[in-house]
């Protein structure tokens, strides 16, 4: 018999939920109990995970057996892996870039990484709008606010 | 002949070598010192950091720009700075959270006290007080003392945190006057002093910074000072040595320190500097408006006392099982 | 009668013309700051606080109050316009006023919710200055036993948060109380759930969480939706940024009752103006006629939100300035520099420095006065400049929510992490889990199991401590009231599987 999926998001959602709370019961096994009038570290966070991997299984199971006319046709969609990925990465540089490079450099690759997860895209004007956007940032942040940034390589 | 030629030569290069440094550190700084602050803006740590940060960039002649890397107690930024290049361009503060305690109570905080850092000079020491709640029917240490031995593990105590200094402080003078209290810990010295305010905790080892106003203002008790000596800011208050607790000590100490490595005469001008700075009456007055005490020293005295209290607290949290063994 | 005189002294000092200066410049400054995505107003006054030691202590301070709440007035308008918030705050601002901007009515929005925050502030500053002392007094009486049982009545309160599926909401409430206990136990000093880094020792700070689960990932999904991305619409001629009186009068009780959830919630310290906005949103929706409108647009829920934040934002001070303790980071900034002033907050302040008081007071409205007039012609710029081509207007967004991570702890740890969440949030907006109730377990989650362990440490175990303080005993009650009326017929709509209450937000469909 081939169960069929109802919503999809919610059987993700779920999945998702009993895993993490799967996850956190068992790295909670390492901190210590207590009893319910002195609750060690370990008492919550066990009690918590155990509740949202029970509710998590609950969320999926209901998504195999809803009633028809709860039924979500549109299941969970396109994923926007382009702009995922960019801007992860595009943050990721930055983080990386700022302490060794300095801010014009980090705020050159923020802007010009993450301009390509739109899918408008087009090079020359991504380099004109990190230059500005750059000039702008070392302005306000540097100059303005005083943070102590490193600016140049 | 060749070897006395090879002599000279070394000679010759070792001397350049030095004159070179000693023009350096002559010269130095040549431009703006970075000083990281591993506190937030604004905390004890910082105020005090800045109030000698200051004079001292203006007897150096360059500005001195604070940079404040919170986290993890204090370790976040001290781990930073530990990895910075040792050229006397970037400095830090070190406390006892950061060059004791922190490095005691984890196993791993990214750098260690003694040998990833060149201490440069201590600047200031802020005692930990012992306070009570306004209400509380004791005037005086020994009253305490006795009022607790009455009522074993009635009253409660508080701190900044498990395993902070104003913890151990606490748990010194419970082992050392063989009293039981309950210890309730939260989240910094602010809740803990309005626990105290309010009640919910009779007995704080406080960190003065923290207390001060709240002292002055009548709306705590204060019974006694943790340091050696009686703090400027509460002359009239004994020390918990003279009241009875022979040998007790729990201070805070904050000083400047670089990375390892650093040429030895930028360390001793940034001491020289330091120290002066730290003996002057203006900022010796505004350490006190702080609740703290001004208090200089060499590089070796420093470094001795990171080590001695390194000790000191190592027996503590062992005793109280914070550390194994 | 003395509240007249103490005000009158206040305005005298407020208006002199450097403070009046520098307020202006505060205000302005806050805004400003409080308009960039990802900056809020902890760095900014961290930053300008070593500038402030050469200036007098009344100028100084009241210039770092103005940027306070002055990044807040700025906040709620990236929240409303991007859907990005700043504070916890403004996300609640955001669940109405952004769908409302989305409607085209962007202009109305953002007016409103200047003129409500304006009533908050009013509100907050008659019960400061006729109650301030007594007022953090009262505040003292509040034990770990009363926080846990607010707390957990606060908790209840986010079942009427949930708007799709309530099991989802339950479970990401339960992940939200989760995500809290990252960091430090500061019961037992335990790590917990740190992995080994020390910078996850503080926990995970909710700024970062906001900007992930809210900013990034609202920006990838929008990215996502290419061109069928709704934005909102900047043709909007000038009269139409006037809300219409109807508006006006939806928006005036409402406003009302948030601001006095705010003042009161905000006193407490440790609770702020996201537990008094969450609260009052919450208080709302539940009494409304139609709360299927909520998270669609309804203008009373975010004339609550707004204006209960405001006012939260200044009864915050009051404890700070009567008992000398902060409620917050931002708080504690604002103590750190009053006392590098040499003004020691507590009740001698009044005593002994009345005119710093008053004169804070005082410049408190005068700020909130000054940011609606500075405000009001600004709505017009802002909504035309963040109408620009999104293909401009995200890489700035990202550039700044970058820059901003990385300020807070001048680490790029937290530019990491936040990207993390930006990922995680993306996944729950594809998976129609809502980020609004996590948030509120991260906040509560910390706040409850502290204060259970601590009431119940302070009792030696014994449960009894929660209906034996009547403070305390009043919370239960209330809890237990709030469940019957509030909750349980949720629960019922829920199990009988009637959806009209139900619909989801119209964010999650495409």
């Amino acid at each position: 018999m081939r169960l069929k999926v109802k919503d999809w998001s919610d059987l993700l959602s779920g999945l998702l939920f009993l895993a993490v709370g799967i996850g956190a019961f068992v790295i909670a096994l390492d901190y210590a109990v207590g009893t319910a009038s002195r609750m060690g570290a370990g008492y919550l966070p066990r009690a918590l995970s155990a509740a949202l991997a029970v509710l998590g299984a609950i969320i999926t199971v209901r998504a195999l057996t809803l009633k028809p006319e709860r039924v979500d046709t549109e299941g969970v969609g396109a994923i926007a892996w382009r702009p995922l990925i960019m801007i992860v990465l595009a943050l990721a540089l930055f983080g990386w870039l700022l302490p060794r490079y300095g801010m014009v450099v980090a705020s050159l690759a923020v802007v010009f990484v993450g301009a390509m997860a739109g899918h408008e895209f087009r090079v020359i004007p991504t380099v004109i709008l990190s230059m500005i956007l750059t000039a702008m940032g070392v302005l306000i942040f540097v100059t303005l606010l005083g943070l102590p940034f490193r600016v140049w390589p | 002949m060749r070897n006395t030629l090879r002599l000279f030569t070394i000679a010759a290069i070792s001397l350049a070598m030095g004159l070179f440094t000693a023009v350096a550190a002559a010269d130095y700084p040549e431009r703006s010192v970075r000083l990281i602050v591993p506190f937030g803006a604004g905390g004890s740590t910082d105020i005090v950091g800045r109030i000698i940060a200051e004079p001292l960039s203006e007897r150096l002649g360059q500005p001195i720009t604070v940079d404040n890397r919170g986290g993890g107690g204090g370790t976040v930024g001290t781990a930073a700075a530990a990895r910075a290049d040792a050229d006397g361009y970037t400095l830090s503060v070190g406390t006892t959270s950061t060059h004791v305690i922190g490095p005691l109570a984890h196993d791993d905080v990214g750098y260690d006290p003694l040998e990833d850092f060149d201490p440069i000079s201590l600047v200031a020491i802020t005692p930990y007080t012992l306070v009570v709640n306004k209400d509380l029917p004791v005037d005086s240490v020994e009253e305490l003392i006795e009022y607790l031995e009455e009522r074993p593990g009635e009253l409660n105590m508080g701190s900044a945190g498990v395993g902070s200094t104003t913890h151990l402080a606490g748990e010194m003078f419970k082992d050392m006057t063989g009293t039981e209290m309950e210890h309730i810990p939260y989240r910094g010295n602010a809740p803990a002093t309005t626990a105290l305010m309010g009640d919910e905790i009779q007995v704080l080892f406080g960190s003065m910074p923290a207390v001060f106003s709240q002292i002055q203002a009548g709306e705590i008790k204060v019974l006694a000072v943790g340091t050696q000596e009686r703090s400027p800011a509460l002359p009239d208050t004994p020390t918990l040595d003279e009241a009875g607790v022979d040998g007790y000590e729990a201070a805070l100490w904050l000083g400047y320190v670089a990375p390892a490595g650093t040429p030895d005469e930028i360390i001793e001008k940034l001491n020289e500097e330091i120290r002066a700075v730290v003996e002057s009456d203006e900022v010796a007055e505004r350490l006190q408006d702080n609740g703290a005490a001004a208090l200089a020293s060499t590089p070796e005295e420093y470094r001795e006392r990171i080590e001695s209290d390194t000790e000191k607290y190592r027996g503590i949290m062992q005793d109280i099982g914070l550390i194994d063994d | 009668m003395e509240l007249l005189s103490n005000l009158a002294l206040g305005f005298d000092v407020a208006l002199q013309p450097h403070t009046f200066l520098y307020l202006l410049f505060g205000v302005t400054f806050g805004t400003f700051v409080g308009v960039l995505p990802g900056v809020g107003p902890l760095a900014t006054i961290g930053v300008l606080l070593p500038i402030t030691f050469h200036l007098p202590p009344v100028e100084a301070i009241v210039m770092l109050a103005g940027i306070y709440y002055g990044a807040m007035y700025g906040g709620s308008t990236t929240a409303i316009l991007l859907n990005l918030p700043g504070t916890a705050a403004s996300v609640i601002v955001a669940l109405d006023g952004h769908p409302m901007a989305k409607q085209g009515k962007a202009g109305p929005a953002l007016v409103l919710t200047t003129l409500v925050s304006f009533a908050g502030a009013c509100v907050a500053i008659l019960i400061i200055a006729a109650f301030a002392p007594p007022l953090a007094q009262f505040a003292l009486r509040f034990g770990a036993a009363e926080y846990t049982t607010l707390m957990a009545m606060a908790l209840l309160a986010a079942a009427v948060l949930v708007q799709g599926s309530l099991l989802k909401g339950m479970a990401m409430v339960i992940l939200g109380l989760l995500l809290g206990m990252v960091g430090q136990d500061i019961t037992t000093g335990v790590p917990r759930y740190t992995f080994g880094t020390m910078e996850l020792w503080e926990g995970i700070s909710f700024v970062v969480v906001i900007i992930g689960l809210f900013g990034l990932a609202e920006v990838i999904h929008n990215l996502g939706l290419k061109d069928k991305r709704e934005a909102f619409t900047s043709k909007v001629p000038w009269r139409e940024l006037i809300p219409s009186l109807t508006d006006l009068r939806r928006a005036a009780f409402p406003a009302l009752r948030g601001s006095g959830v705010g003042a009161g919630l905000g006193i407490l310290p440790g609770a702020g103006p996201a537990l008094a906005t969450f609260a009052s949103y919450a208080v709302e929706k539940r009494i409304s006629k139609k709360p299927e409108d909520f998270g669609n647009g309804a203008i009373e829920g975010m004339a609550s939100a707004e204006s209960a934040n405001n006012s939260a934002a200044q009864t915050s001070f009051i404890p700070t300035l009567s008992l000398g303790v902060p409620g917050d980071a931002t708080m504690a900034l604002m103590l750190g520099a009053m006392m590098i002033h040499g003004l020691v907050p507590g009740p001698a302040m009044l005593e002994n420095h009345p005119e710093f008081f008053w004169g804070l007071i005082a410049s408190f409205w005068i700020g909130n006065l000054l940011l609606v007039i500075l405000n009001l012609p600004l709505i017009g710029v802002w909504i035309r400049l963040l109408a620009m081509p999104y293909r401009w207007l995200f890489p700035a967004i990202i550039m700044f929510i970058a820059i901003g991570m990385y300020s807070l702890h001048n680490s790029a740890f937290d530019v990491f992490l936040a990207a993390g969440f930006g990922v995680l949030g993306y996944i729950f907006i594809k998976l129609r889990c809502e980020a609004a109730p996590l948030l509120l377990g991260l906040i509560l989650g910390p706040l409850i199991e502290e204060n259970m362990r601590r009431a119940l440490q302070l009792s030696r175990g014994d449960y009894s401590i929660f209906v034996t303080r009547p403070i305390s005993l009043t919370f239960i009650v209330l809890g237990l009231a709030l469940f019957a009326v509030v909750v349980y017929p949720i629960i019922r709509d829920a199990l009988q599987g009637k959806s009209s209450v139900r619909t989801a937000p119209e964010h999650y469909s495409e």
